[in-house]
């Protein structure tokens, strides 16, 4: 899938300019406390920050908008089985900091990294044994004995 | 002092237990601060408690040794994996990598090390020579000066913005929005927590730098795997040449050497700036004043020098402060503290008096720790070379899990696995679309030294900002922010008319 850089523009804008008004209406309002007891509120460089999103995002519009006729733009490529393995590493990663507590540092990274190595591509067994068993003991003993450090 | 600067080199070169403990810290410092995650902090807090057993010069010459290693160590993991092994070394991670991508990871260590070694180096000369002076000056920095000097830090993201300034001016922003996550440093009310405790302490710069720079970069890469492209990590070098640098290559590069080594002083010798933001300054300034400006973020030599150059000397450069008013410069000079106190002295000028033959063997240790780590390097640089020649399937899961641990060891904290994972995916969706993460964290270090220092100088003016052209020193400073936007603008202008 190809995006024009006008497109990209325009949509991060608009997304950018959402993002600043609700920073600016609700997210400030909720999330910063204020108080003028100590000079400058907390909530003042916050919310000219927001402004100035706010701008910006106009500014990115405007400019995806006058680039929209140009032949010589940038050419923005997703490709599906890209985005597919991107993916998938994703879902591995997120699983992985999830069962790093429920099961541990070391039975988690070896079976995390056999299954980023076998994504990948890699297929010879040996290499994935070796690795994903031999890398995670090393780093544990390393962190554990040498450092002192605690593991989940 | 010389005669003492002499004994204390005796003393260090021939005491045994000296000369284990400043090859043990450099080695520490290089082998910890290359893992990503691990920073050359994290490497002299957990050579503190060893540092109990010896004596005051050994355990100062450790932990400097330490310091020094680490600070370099984390370029080789910027550019053999385009992973900063400590956030000093963001700024090297587009240019090591870049030449590494070119075969030429050799060249680019090379050029590392010299450059570090010189800026350290140049760093200990100035300590030596100006200590107490310089530290009498910089005691003269208030929050209005501190503020005017972030304004022109702040200029940084313009030059670094890329093709388009809207979006590196966007991803500034974004940078100083997330700084302001947690407690608020002067009201201490919460903000941005939305309700998380472990987000009142703000966002870890370690553990933001490793998901926007090295995991989003790996999902980059991972791109490529699709393509099916499954190779080694790094392309051999083409020939010879590309392992070396060459004394007419280090000669070339000296002034941006020497440049980046003064900032590096000057960033160093004032409380609370750090070798990230030196690096940072470094870099653009030698990308402003560069003949090969369109090389720089694809592979330029002249960038790695310069970033390493700085950050290296504020090893050097932190310890005026300290030394001279007993002010730690950063984190790594707090520790500092407590490890004079462990031995019973007190940094601050008194120090000098008390116990001169510690201080010279602690300059002696640093200058011992340049050499120690150019030939350490200069041996082993081949051992660390031997990554890049590890195939794509392996050394990417790898990296993954070094990120990972390496950022659960920072605070021993899950959240900062999801907040390393969310930068992740910022840096991913910014670099795909043309939006710079370089400028984002920029904007992230700046954010608090710069709101800080504002409400602090407003605070004390009663909210009059005049207060920010009060004095000589923050005239300079605008005088110098002024140039500097005229110059990133007429730049900007030429590269569109080019």
């Amino acid at each position: 899938m190809n995006i024009k850089e006008s497109r990209v523009d325009q949509i991060g804008g608009i997304i950018l300019g959402i993002f600043s008004l609700l920073l600016y209406f609700v997210i400030i309002p909720l999330e910063v406390g204020d108080t003028s007891k100590f000079g400058v509120s907390p909530r003042f460089l916050p919310q000219i920050l927001a402004l100035l999103l706010m701008f910006l995002s106009i500014c990115q519009v405007i400019s995806g908008y006058k680039k929209r006729g140009q032949e010589d733009q940038k050419i923005y490529t997703i490709n599906p089985n890209e985005l597919k393995l991107i993916l998938k590493s994703l879902g591995v990663f997120i699983i992985y900091i999830i069962a790093l507590n429920i099961t541990g540092y070391l039975i988690t990274t070896v079976v995390a990294l056999a299954v980023f190595m076998f994504l990948y591509g890699q297929r010879n067994i040996k290499r994935i044994v070796l690795v994903s068993v031999g890398i995670p003991i090393a780093i544990y003993l390393f962190f554990t004995k040498a450092l002192t450090m605690v593991l989940p | 002092m010389l005669e003492l600067l002499f004994e204390g080199f005796i003393n260090v070169l021939f005491t045994p237990a000296s000369l284990f403990a400043l090859i043990g810290g450099v080695v520490i410092g290089v082998v910890l601060g290359s893992i990503p995650g691990l920073t050359a902090t994290m490497a002299i807090a957990l050579i503190i408690p060893i540092t109990y057993y010896m004596d005051p010069v050994q355990s100062l010459i450790m932990l400097m040794g330490a310091y020094n290693g680490g600070t370099f160590g984390g370029s080789l993991a910027a550019i053999l994996l385009g992973a900063p092994g400590t956030p000093a070394a963001a700024a090297t991670v587009a240019d090591g990598l870049g030449l590494a991508l070119q075969g030429k990871a050799g060249k680019a260590i090379k050029m590392a090390l010299s450059a570090s070694v010189t800026g350290c180096l140049f760093s200990c000369v100035i300590l030596i020579l100006v200590a107490a002076p310089v530290a009498r000056y910089a005691l003269k920095f208030g929050p209005a000066e501190y503020t005017v000097l972030m304004v022109f830090s702040l200029t940084i993201i313009g030059s670094a913005a890329g093709n388009s300034m809207t979006k590196g001016l966007i991803g500034g922003v974004l940078g100083l929005l997330f700084g302001m996550v947690g407690l608020d440093r002067i009201a201490s009310v919460p903000r941005f927590t939305f309700g998380v405790i472990d987000l009142a302490g703000g966002i870890d710069l370690v553990v933001m730098l490793i998901g926007l720079l090295a995991l989003s970069e790996i999902f980059v890469q991972v791109e490529s795997v699709a393509g099916g492209k499954l190779d080694a990590h790094l392309p051999p070098p083409k020939n010879s040449e590309d392992d070396k640098l060459s004394l007419k290559e280090y000669l070339a590069n000296f002034k941006t050497i020497m440049r980046s080594a003064a900032i590096g002083c000057g960033i160093g010798a004032l409380p609370g700036l750090g070798p990230t933001l030196a690096s940072y300054i470094g870099y653009d300034m030698a990308k402003r004043s560069s003949k090969n400006r369109s090389l720089f973020g694809k592979g330029a030599l002249e960038g790695v020098a310069a970033a390493e150059s700085a950050n290296n000397a504020v090893c050097g450069a932190n310890l005026i402060p300290l030394l001279a008013l007993g002010v730690p410069g950063d984190a790594m000079a707090a520790i500092m503290i407590g490890a004079f106190m462990v031995q019973g002295l007190t940094p601050g000028p008194l120090v000098f008096r008390e116990a001169p033959d510690v201080v010279a063997g602690l300059y002696a240790g640093l200058i011992l720790s340049n050499i120690l780590l150019f030939v350490f390097i200069t041996f082993a640089y081949k051992m660390f070379t031997r990554v890049a020649r590890v195939e794509t399937t392996i050394i990417f899961p790898v990296v993954f899990i070094f990120c990972v641990i390496g950022v659960y060891a920072l605070n021993q904290s899950m959240t900062d696995l999801w907040i390393m994972l969310l930068f992740a995916a910022i840096g991913y969706v910014l670099t795909k679309f043309g939006y710079s993460p370089a400028t984002l964290m920029i904007g992230f270090i700046l954010s608090p030294l710069f709101e800080v220092n504002l409400r602090q100088a407003l605070l004390i003016s009663g909210s009059n900002p005049l207060v920010f052209f009060s004095t000589p020193i923050t005239w300079v400073f605008w005088i110098i922010t002024v140039v500097s936007v005229y110059k990133i603008v007429k730049s900007k202008k030429a590269a569109e008319e080019a």
